[in-house]
């Protein structure tokens, strides 16, 4: 079983208190990963100290069995749309062309290959007709639509996904759990922080239990079970667990 | 004198050309400023340089015996080097915590005070430099020459290659910090050329505005360029070539006014063009194409207009056949006489109601089918209020008397297919069928 993403005792401090606290686990190569946990357990915080924009205390990141900083051009990030500036002056199709950064770095001028990559994705994902808009004109599923163009064209094989179905519509969730699936298809890893508990089994399968420490990692059949999850969420959670349990042995004809 | 001469002529060429040079440098790092929310540092920044001219003024005086080429060059090294001394006081305070306009405006007013400190010194001691001190404080275009064109627009033509060549830098780091440093650009890149930039175009600008006014040279042209533009490459050119006309309009006013009718005063060029440009950005908002207020208020107009259109055509619904006066419809209240008489003549021009007789209107077939659309929209929301949105039956009349302006046909499609082509609303009234217009 080949890793393509390991964390190993991943430690990571805001001011003084702990946000990430001893986190290790591997992840094979072409899962569908949630990364799930009540607010505030670190989901964010964890793709962050992946991709090297927080620097934890301490641990390591390997992905594909290589430092980060070495494995860059294979991974794909996008952000929480919360950090982004949406005012700024930057059309749809600009915004995709970021995902060629590593083709062109800072100072070279786009080449037509690069346009037309952009717009293969943007055909993709449905809004090749918004390629010359301003971003923030979009609808917040149009936005989302635009971020995941980004990524497909960084070609990566491993991405990582800040709450991509944060505030979309159902078309737009549908597209994009339609193009996660073929990723993994390809052998394409996804770690995807998720906060729809109830979607979760019919679209990962793996999960990441995350309550700033590890509570588990690993299929989701073994994992995401009315214990673990009540024990991620604490005690407050544990009729969210009652109730999943109950409709799971409905489904299955074990009770009324 | 035409206005090409202005460009050749010995006396004007030298504060023209200058300032033209020193406001399209200062529209363009202005520009980026903007976007990343930092108008507030340059202000800090254009004051900090103050002190700076002071000390270099004088150290020209006492180490190099005020030979002319150091007093021209070494103020403005000296300025350099306080507005880099200022960013870093501002950054060592949001280190500490201290929040971001505290830190601004603490380092603004503790570095002018020592300028202005070192200032009264000279005024008692060196009366010849603190002359040439009060032309940063205030700005005086009109004073300058050929040497002033060659060094301004070397340093402009600095900050613009910088811009250009830095962009890309920018633009990711601004727009989407998080994915620009996962994918390897160091964020310092980008806070290293700003900064940068800004201290030199505040540098190229103190001579002409002076200290405390060169910062409205950087915001006006960014804010007409940013209601023309979405892209942040057209945006810096834009704000450029505005920071540029800007200029031009404001010399060519100076101008004016000075060898206008028996005028004996002289007008100041920063002060003017700063004036100008200001009015020009605010009349762009006014008429920006697409958010513009006038825009927005017609916009509005529109739409007040079409809902009373489609009232009045609601009302001959009500009963298909009869016709109306004037004087009737004026009781019920759809709009002042006067909007009344323009709603009338409007639908009798959209082919709605034909008119029978003087002011008696009547509904056309294509009016009652309009009409029956809008309130075939009033009910289907009426019925989805109630059986989706679980409202009580007595609510929703005054929601659907809005919302029946506003759904597209996207909506009413979607509408019909949620609640299966329904027949009759929530009052019991028949849901007119679809027909097509």
């Amino acid at each position: 079983m080949e890793s393509s993403l390991k964390c190993d005792l991943l430690n990571v401090y805001y001011d003084d208190h702990p946000v990430l606290f001893d986190v290790s686990f591997e992840i094979p190569k072409g899962k569908l990963v949630a990364i799930i946990g009540p607010n505030g357990a670190g989901k964010s915080t964890l793709l962050k100290s992946i991709v090297g924009t927080i620097k934890p205390l301490s641990g390591t990141v390997e992905c594909f069995s290589l430092p980060f900083h070495k494995a860059k051009k294979k991974i794909a990030y996008v952000p929480q749309k919360e950090s982004i500036d949406w005012e700024f002056p930057i059309t749809v199709l600009e915004v995709v062309l970021m995902g060629r950064y590593h083709q062109l770095g800072l100072f070279k001028w786009v080449r037509k290959c690069d346009k037309e990559a952009a717009i293969e994705a943007l055909k993709l994902l449905e809004i090749e007709s918004l390629a010359n808009r301003q971003i923030g004109e979009l609808s917040g599923g149009q936005q989302q639509r635009v971020f995941i163009a980004r990524a497909l064209v960084q070609q990566a094989d491993l991405y990582l996904l800040d709450e991509p179905f944060a505030a979309v519509d159902a078309a737009t969730e549908a597209l994009l759990i339609d193009i996660f699936k073929k990723l993994k298809e390809k052998g394409k890893t996804l770690v995807i922080v998720h906060h729809d508990l109830y979607s979760v089994e019919s679209i990962f399968d793996w999960v990441i239990l995350l309550n700033n420490r590890l509570i588990g990692c690993g299929e989701k059949e073994k994992w995401f079970t009315p214990e673990k999850i009540s024990q991620t969420y604490g005690k407050k959670e544990e009729i969210f667990s009652d109730v999943i349990s109950q409709l799971k042995k409905t489904k299955s004809g074990l009770s009324l | 004198m035409s206005f090409l001469e202005l460009f050749t002529d010995p006396l004007s060429r030298g504060p023209l050309i200058a300032t033209l040079f020193m406001s399209i440098s200062t529209a363009l790092v202005g520009a980026i400023a903007f976007i990343r929310k930092k108008s507030l540092v340059a202000e800090t920044l254009s004051h900090a340089t103050f002190p700076g001219v002071a000390f270099g003024l004088l150290a020209s005086f006492f180490f190099f015996s005020g030979n002319d080429l150091i007093l021209f060059y070494l103020p403005l090294l000296f300025a350099f080097g306080f507005a880099i001394l200022a960013q870093a006081l501002v950054e060592k305070m949001l280190k500490e915590k201290k929040s971001a306009d505290v830190s601004l405006c603490y380092i603004l007013s503790f570095l002018l005070a020592i300028g202005v400190l070192v200032a009264s010194y000279m005024q008692h001691s060196h009366v010849m430099l603190f002359k040439n001190l009060q032309i940063f404080f205030y700005g005086q275009a009109a004073t300058m020459h050929d040497t002033h064109i060659y060094i301004y627009g070397a340093l402009s033509l600095l900050v613009a290659l910088v811009a250009l060549i830095f962009q890309r830098a920018i633009k990711f780091s601004c727009f989407d910090p998080l994915f620009s440093s996962s994918v390897g650009i160091k964020s310092w890149i980008m806070k290293g050329t700003f900064s940068f930039l800004l201290t030199l175009s505040i540098v190229i600008g103190i001579r002409s505005v002076g200290v405390v006014l060169v910062t409205g040279m950087m915001i006006a042209p960014s804010v007409v360029a940013r209601a023309f533009t979405k892209k942040f490459s057209t945006f810096l050119l834009a704000s450029s070539l505005f920071g540029a006309l800007f200029a031009f309009l404001g010399y060519i006013v100076c101008y004016l006014l000075e060898n206008g009718a028996e005028s004996t005063y002289s007008v100041p060029i920063g002060p003017a063009i700063i004036v100008i440009s200001t009015l020009v950005a605010f009349i762009s908002l006014l008429f920006a194409p697409s958010n513009g207020a006038i825009i927005k208020q017609m916009r509005k107009w529109r739409f007040q207009k079409s809902c009373i259109l489609e009232n009045i055509l609601k009302f001959f619904w009500k009963t298909p056949c009869q016709s109306y006066h004037l004087i009737h419809l004026k009781k019920k209240q759809f709009a002042s006489f006067s909007i009344l008489l323009f709603a009338l003549f409007k639908l009798v021009k959209q082919g709605y109601l034909k008119k029978e007789g003087l002011f008696e209107y009547r509904l056309t077939e294509d009016g009652k089918k309009k009409a029956a659309y809008i309130v075939r929209l009033h009910r289907l929301w009426e019925l989805y209020l109630i059986e989706y949105l679980s409202s009580e039956v007595e609510k929703v009349h005054q929601s659907a008397e809005l919302i029946e302006h506003i759904i597209t046909p996207e909506i009413e499609d979607k509408l019909t297919k949620l609640l299966l082509n329904p027949k009759v609303d929530p009052h019991m009234q028949p849901i007119p069928i679809k027909e097509v217009l």
